[in-house]
């Protein structure tokens, strides 16, 4: 197979991992927001990680279980990053290591308060890699916490418990969120009993990417024997259930009264703006638009980009470039059309202008291929349309 | 009817123009809609995710 030749001569193109890798650095980059109350500085209890996901889903869980945990245990900080999980599955194993001492460094730095986890990849990653920082999840705080009031759920439709692929093994997690669905008088059901056999929803390794219809037959077989809704306490199986069609809630929406059963799947393309917008949440303060770029799009236009793994954050860089430059098309019907070189592939837009710096995004798609100058010497021609 | 596109920078319409590409060591060409002055070309949609997409299936799985 030519791919497999490619691949051993670093030929294939980074793309599309290289999308869940820059979803890392922006999870650690401008997404990335410590938050220590300044009377616990230095003795600190608790810090909550809720891992590049949890905000990225919703933005306003992050904030919303700090406030919870703050309830708890005052002493509680909060940061919004990334464990590493990317590079891991990527086999980026340098890239990996890097991040996940700089996540020790950071913990040790503020005194090694027990480190609250809300992702179970986080969990098994930093159990595995930092066998010293102990983490627990914020599930087991939580069904812990015997004073921490909790709303009441009477007349609910019973939920079928989908435990993650990544708590294999992991009963006392398990356990703290049955805990909390019994307080909350949930009724529910135990999906797999079995904790060392768990299915994958079809997230695990980003394959989404590379092997879209994978990740979609992963999914489907999850769902496709059981009629209750499902109840999980990882947001990227929620989100796998309910872009998948399947009636879904996380613990954290139970216990927070954020969200109820037919909220969809966030877009993929968007989580970018997700994560800044729970950063400025966290902090009080207005979000901040990547490149001060507003772009607006129908949900027809963010399901493209979706499919083709390009960001708003890619579309803006792209326009920027071609307003700056001038190095765009324009149409009879006033529509621009630009392109921008990335890692591997060159993406394209449609776009219209409908104010200071805001613009219509109307169509996005992308070549591997890559323009050259001049004749090769032994060229092969496309076959005509 | 044929969309009309013009170059942005150099406000001219565009001309059929012999393009290269390459594609990790495997070289192509085709003609494609090009600015005559400053040299932007311009790829649809329908390019890119027809026979661009296709080509670089096949010389994956060669």
């Amino acid at each position: 197979m030519g791919w497999k030749r490619m691949f051993s001569r670093k030929k294939l193109p980074p793309f599309p991992h290289d999308f869940w890798l820059e979803e890392m650095e922006q999870a650690r980059g401008d997404a990335e927001a410590l938050i220590v109350p300044q009377q616990y500085e230095g003795k600190l209890k608790y810090l909550f990680f809720p891992g590049c996901q949890l905000g990225a889903s919703d933005p306003r869980y992050p904030q919303a279980v700090y406030q919870l945990l703050c309830q708890v245990e005052p002493a509680t900080a909060m940061w919004l990053s990334c464990c590493g999980a990317p590079s891991y599955w990527v086999g980026e194993i340098e890239q990996y290591r890097a991040v996940q001492n700089a996540l020790h460094q950071q913990w040790e730095q503020l005194g090694k308060p027990t480190l609250v986890l809300a992702c179970m990849s986080c969990k098994k990653i930093i159990d595995y890699v930092l066998p010293d920082v102990q983490p627990v999840t914020v599930y087991e705080i939580l069904a812990a916490a015997d004073d921490l009031s909790l709303p009441i759920y009477e007349g609910m439709p019973e939920l079928a418990l989908a435990d993650p692929c990544m708590a294999r093994d992991e009963t006392a997690v398990r356990k703290a969120v049955c805990t909390l669905l019994e307080r909350m008088r949930v009724p529910y059901h135990i999906l797999h009993e079995d904790m060392h056999t768990l299915p994958c929803c079809g997230f695990g390794g980003n394959i989404e990417g590379p092997n879209l219809a994978a990740a979609q037959a992963a999914a489907k077989a999850h769902i496709s024997s059981e009629p209750r809704p499902y109840l999980a306490y990882c947001v990227n199986c929620r989100d796998v259930f309910a872009g998948a069609g399947k009636e879904s809630l996380h613990i954290l929406d139970l216990v927070t009264g954020l969200n109820g059963l037919e909220r969809p799947t966030p877009h993929l393309s968007l989580r970018r703006d997700n994560r800044r917008l729970a950063k400025a949440l966290a902090l009080g303060k207005e979000k901040e638009e990547c490149l001060g770029i507003k772009l607006v799009m129908d949900d027809e236009v963010a399901q493209m980009m979706d499919d083709s793994l390009i960001s708003a954050d890619h579309v803006r860089r792209l326009i920027a470039r071609a307003e700056q430059s001038g190095m765009k098309f324009i149409d009879e019907a006033g529509i621009n059309i630009a392109h921008l070189p990335l890692c591997g592939v060159t993406i394209w837009a449609e776009y219209r202008p409908l104010g200071e710096r805001t613009y219509q995004l109307l169509s996005v798609y992308f070549h591997r291929m890559e323009r050259v100058e001049g004749p090769p010497a032994d060229g092969e021609r496309v076959s005509g349309e | 009817m044929e969309r009309k596109i013009i170059c942005a920078l150099c406000g001219k319409s565009l001309e059929m123009t012999e393009t290269f590409f390459d594609y990790y060591g495997h070289h192509l060409h085709k003609d494609l809609p090009c600015c005559p002055s400053c040299g932007q070309v311009y790829v649809s949609k329908e390019l890119a995710e027809g026979k661009m997409r296709n080509t670089e299936a096949e010389l994956e799985d060669k």
